[in-house]
């Protein structure tokens, strides 16, 4: 195996793995702080993409300009979702939760297919073909703006929580639940708050996931096995334990496409996860045993 | 300051309360005692909102709160030292203050109450970068009164502020309440150490089973034969 | 992902009650003397297509060809009516709908461009004694298990692999090329494993002047091909032979502009993808100079100049050039069922069946010798043609007494094309 084909399957994870990291941040937000798991991720990772396919039909808006409103869409619903519906199921049987989040998912991919059919849909965008020369290496244009963005969009999320009284508000509440309601924070806005920074995670990484990738309400059960399988890999609740599982995880897929039949692709996720799970159940970056 | 009537509340079916009546006069110590399970912890919570009454009736300030939720009630000025400490572990001893005055009504002041803290409490200072869930259990029950002052209460619930500390560190945390009450808060003091909060109360009310069986005057209430035979054991 | 297709709500509804009055309405058709239907004047024949689900680009391709053959059947003066029914990419819908078309009175089957389904409906039509003329589909077992009502008018997919082979020496002797590596890249489907085995058996023997490196194996439903075109690009073959299905062949294209991966020829040796019109539309000027070898119309034909008119008028805003091959086939099973319908003159399930194993059509649309079955029910005569996409249009260019044209190799870089 050539030095220069590792190196460029190597980068090539790795770019892809930072859109996974910000697809994941999205589920570990919403599980490590509400401890309600999305189980609508890849549904609404879906619904980002065809809006973003939608601005930029219409109005030639470049999916990643667009993910900042989507993002902020996201957001609004997240928010609204949380209050409206999702409050009432927070102290309520987890297998409740799972069925309200599964017909969400329902409702969310069978609109999609309602709306737009099983046929994939192309944005072409100027530079969705350009490729950079870095050496003997060819990297893509469009991974490089996506895992940019997803970095960006990561480091964001990580100054917020770290350094912003209503970060810290939430990380309060994820980390103890009773005092955040002694020392009187509103938790219930906060968990709206969290649930709508999830989603805008989501959104944000859906739109500019459509400049690599053609949306398609088929791709959505595979986004949030990804989503979770990145998550428990890098630790529930952990945001740097997220990205970085995602990084992993792009690594390892594409390591083994090289090594292996590249069919076994999604094999290589699973094997982490399992490696993971019997080594350090806790996951690379999460608390405890 | 603080006047509750007829108060009753449940956990299911369990009745906790049972048409519980206090009154809690402004500037002074008000104490509760009773046994374990007594009912101590469900007062202090239905008071701060966090658990709703079946009935009764709570008002402060002459307004009725009873419903309120837990914020809002924090942002009347009823502030909380829990059972437990309840610190957040995994934040820093600083972040820990910062939540305690994210109360709309202590905002503006944060910065001048997280000096007087930091007085109050030279550790509190030393440690503001430290976790925590990493400090020992007195330094964390100063954390949990100096994130509680960082609210600007002027009513303030103390529950088992002395649990589980050194007999030492139990005087200076019961000499602590004593001057808070002094600079003009009013509290109310749930205590293991009956004796001691007895003498430091101007009034005391005793639960047992959810209901008050007996109240006073502090001194009248450490008098009293029940009491001493029951929490005193003489 | 196959679970719906446009499909939804209402329609499901109206299926259900359709089926309902189907039901109701076959048992009428089955109490009636068989000899009123044996003396019918027209054969009713049953279109099973996979006009919805992950199949419906093909399928709807297909059924487009399935309007044409009624327009065109009917003006050659054959008696047939066709009814179209949608088989939603799933094998279970398409047993259950062979069935119900039975039962509503088809007297023959076509369809169903799939391999899975082909068989479930088979069985079917083994026990109805109901003829079943496949379409489209490859798998070599459909003709290996002695049904006695199924006839095949496609290659075995081991046939289009050493035919596609065969033309690939051709081209290059043509060209007078001499290229000296291929790489096979396949789809882990069913169709594509079983082309990867065809390949492993048939390619050591067929004698070409090229050495295979490797063959890669990749999921059709993959996000994106970037490693196997890295691994593709690493290995760098003079041609890279594909076996793709339909959107995985515009990834493969995306991905091998991005890295600047620019083989000499990229050829498939039986297979659909690289012909859609969703190719020709997302890829423009990208998805020109990919060449398939497949049975194609024959543009020689005077029935195929008969077939693209009745096409197009059917399907004004459709492009025969890339329907024909899915349409070209549909349309031929039911000339094969109209013209034994004729000869026979009974549309009775075992004699019907007779006269089309008995069929020797001369004058029909698709590349090769005349339509005639062997004892197997397989057409033996059919011949793979190489067709380029050039300018956005599939063109023969090989063999030369019906080719338009000359094939374009090596294929111009990736840039600059217009
Ligand atoms: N979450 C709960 N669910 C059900 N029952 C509860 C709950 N919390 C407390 N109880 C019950 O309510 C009663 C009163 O409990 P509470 O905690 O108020 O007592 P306490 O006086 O604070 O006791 P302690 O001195 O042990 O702190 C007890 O019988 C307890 O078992
Ligand atoms: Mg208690």
């Amino acid at each position: 195996m050539s030095l220069t084909l590792s190196a460029s399957v190597i980068v090539q994870g790795v770019l892809t793995g930072l859109v996974y990291g910000l697809m994941a941040l999205g589920l570990s937000v919403i599980f490590g702080i509400v401890r309600v798991v999305n189980f609508a991720h890849g549904e609404f990772a879906v619904l980002a993409m065809y809006i973003a396919y939608l601005l930029f039909f219409w109005l030639k808006l470049d999916p990643f300009l667009a993910a900042l409103p989507i993002a902020a869409l996201f957001f609004g619903v997240g928010y609204l979702l949380q209050r409206a519906l999702i409050n009432s199921f927070v102290a309520r049987a987890e297998h409740d939760q799972f069925i309200l989040m599964v017909g969400l998912a329902i409702v969310l991919v069978n609109g999609c297919l309602m709306i737009f059919g099983p046929e994939a849909r192309h944005a072409e965008l100027s530079y969705s073909l350009d490729s950079w020369l870095a050496g003997p290496l060819i990297i893509d244009a469009v991974r490089v703006y996506a895992a940019i963005g997803s970095l960006v969009v990561a480091l964001m999320l990580l100054a917020f929580f770290r350094l912003t009284d209503t970060g810290t508000a939430i990380r309060a509440c994820a980390d103890n639940r009773l005092a955040a309601a002694i020392v009187g924070l509103d938790t219930r806005r906060l968990y709206a708050l969290t649930f709508g920074l999830g989603l805008a995670c989501v959104g944000a990484a859906g739109a500019m996931q459509t400049a690599i990738i053609d949306p398609n309400p088929s791709l959505a059960p595979g986004m949030t096995l990804l989503a979770f399988t990145v998550v428990i890999v890098g630790g529930l609740g952990s945001l740097i334990g997220a990205l970085f599982a995602g990084i992993l995880i792009g690594v390892a897929e594409a390591l083994s496409s090289l090594v292996m039949a590249p069919s076994m692709k999604s094999l290589a996720s699973f094997a982490v996860l399992v490696l993971v799970l019997v080594l350090r159940p806790q996951g690379l970056f999460g608390k405890g045993g | 300051m603080l006047s509750i009537r007829n108060l009753s509340v449940f956990y299911g079916d369990a009745q906790a309360l049972d048409n519980v009546s206090l009154d809690v006069p402004a500037g002074s110590i008000t104490a509760i005692v009773g046994a374990n399970g007594a009912g101590k912890t469900t007062l202090i919570r239905t008071i701060a909102g966090m658990l709703s009454a079946a009935s009764g009736e709570i008002s402060y300030k002459e307004r009725i709160i009873t419903g309120l939720p837990g914020h809002q009630v924090c942002d009347l000025g009823i502030g909380q030292v829990a059972e437990g400490r309840q610190v957040f572990p995994t934040l820093t001893v600083e972040e820990n203050l910062a939540m305690g005055a994210m109360l709309p009504r202590a905002r503006a002041s944060r910065k001048r109450n997280l000096e007087r803290v930091y007085t109050m409490f030279p550790r509190l200072s030393e440690r503001r970068r430290q976790n925590a869930g990493t400090m020992s259990g007195g330094e964390q029950q100063m954390l949990a009164i100096g994130r509680c002052l960082m609210g600007e209460p002027e009513l303030i619930m103390f529950d088992e502020p002395s649990l589980g500390l050194s007999p030492a560190l139990v005087s200076d945390m019961l000499a602590t309440i004593g001057s808070l009450s002094q600079s003009g808060l009013t509290c109310i003091l749930v205590e293991q150490n009956v004796a001691q909060s007895l003498k430091l109360s101007a009034y005391a009310y005793v639960l047992e089973n959810g209901r008050i069986v007996l109240s006073g005057s502090g001194a009248a209430v450490l008098g009293d034969d029940r009491v001493r035979q029951a929490y005193l054991g003489l | 992902m196959s679970r719906s297709g446009p499909h939804f709500g209402a329609a499901r509804v109206d299926r259900r009650t359709l089926l309902l009055a189907g039901t109701t309405l076959s048992l009428a058709t089955l109490a009636a003397p068989p000899a009123t239907r044996a003396q019918a004047k027209s054969l009713r024949v049953a279109s099973l297509l996979p006009r919805s689900g992950f199949l419906a680009p093909a399928g709807q391709s297909c059924h487009r060809g399935a309007l044409a053959a009624q327009a065109l059947l009917t003006d050659l003066g054959h008696a047939i009516e066709i009814v179209h029914i949608d088989t939603e990419s799933n094998v279970e819908t398409a047993r259950t709908q062979a069935e119900r078309a039975i039962n509503e009175g088809a007297q023959a089957l076509v369809g169903p461009f799939e391999s899975g389904a082909a068989l479930a409906i088979a069985q079917v039509c083994e026990q109805r004694k109901v003829p079943f003329i496949v379409n489209i589909a490859a798998a070599p077992q459909l003709t290996e298990q002695g049904y006695q009502f199924l006839v095949r008018n496609f290659q075995t997919g081991g046939q289009l692999v050493a035919n596609g082979l065969k033309l690939i020496a051709s081209l290059l002797d043509a060209q007078k090329l001499s290229y000296q590596s291929a790489v096979f890249l396949h789809a882990n489907d069913t169709f594509g494993t079983a082309q990867r085995g065809a390949m492993d058996a048939l390619f050591p023997k067929a004698n070409l002047p090229f050495k295979l490196l490797d063959s890669i194996a990749y999921d059709p439903r993959a996000q994106d091909l970037s490693v196997e075109v890295t691994r593709l690009r690493s290995l760098s073959p003079d041609i890279v032979m594909v076996v793709t299905r339909a959107g995985d062949a515009v990834k493969l294209v995306r991905d091998m502009v991005r890295q600047r991966f620019e083989p000499k020829a990229i050829i498939s040796p039986g297979s659909p993808g690289l012909y859609d019109e969703e190719f020709f539309q997302t890829l423009g000027p990208l998805s020109d100079f990919m060449i398939y070898n497949v049975p194609w119309v024959n543009p020689k034909s005077a029935m195929t100049s008969a077939l693209e008119k009745a096409f197009a008028k059917a399907n004004p805003s459709n492009r025969f050039a890339v329907d024909c091959l899915n349409a070209g086939f549909t349309f031929e099973a039911f000339l094969i069922a109209a013209d034994a319908f004729k000869r026979a003159g009974t549309s009775n399930g075992p004699e019907l069946m007779a006269a089309i194993r008995a069929s020797n059509i001369t004058e029909h649309v698709m590349t090769g010798g005349p339509i005639t079955f062997d004892a197997k029910g397989q057409n033996p005569n059919i011949a793979s043609v190489s067709v380029q996409n050039i300018k956005r249009t599939p063109t023969v260019v090989l063999p030369a007494d019906i080719a338009t044209t000359a094939p374009v190799m090596p294929m111009p870089g990736w840039q600059g094309r217009s």
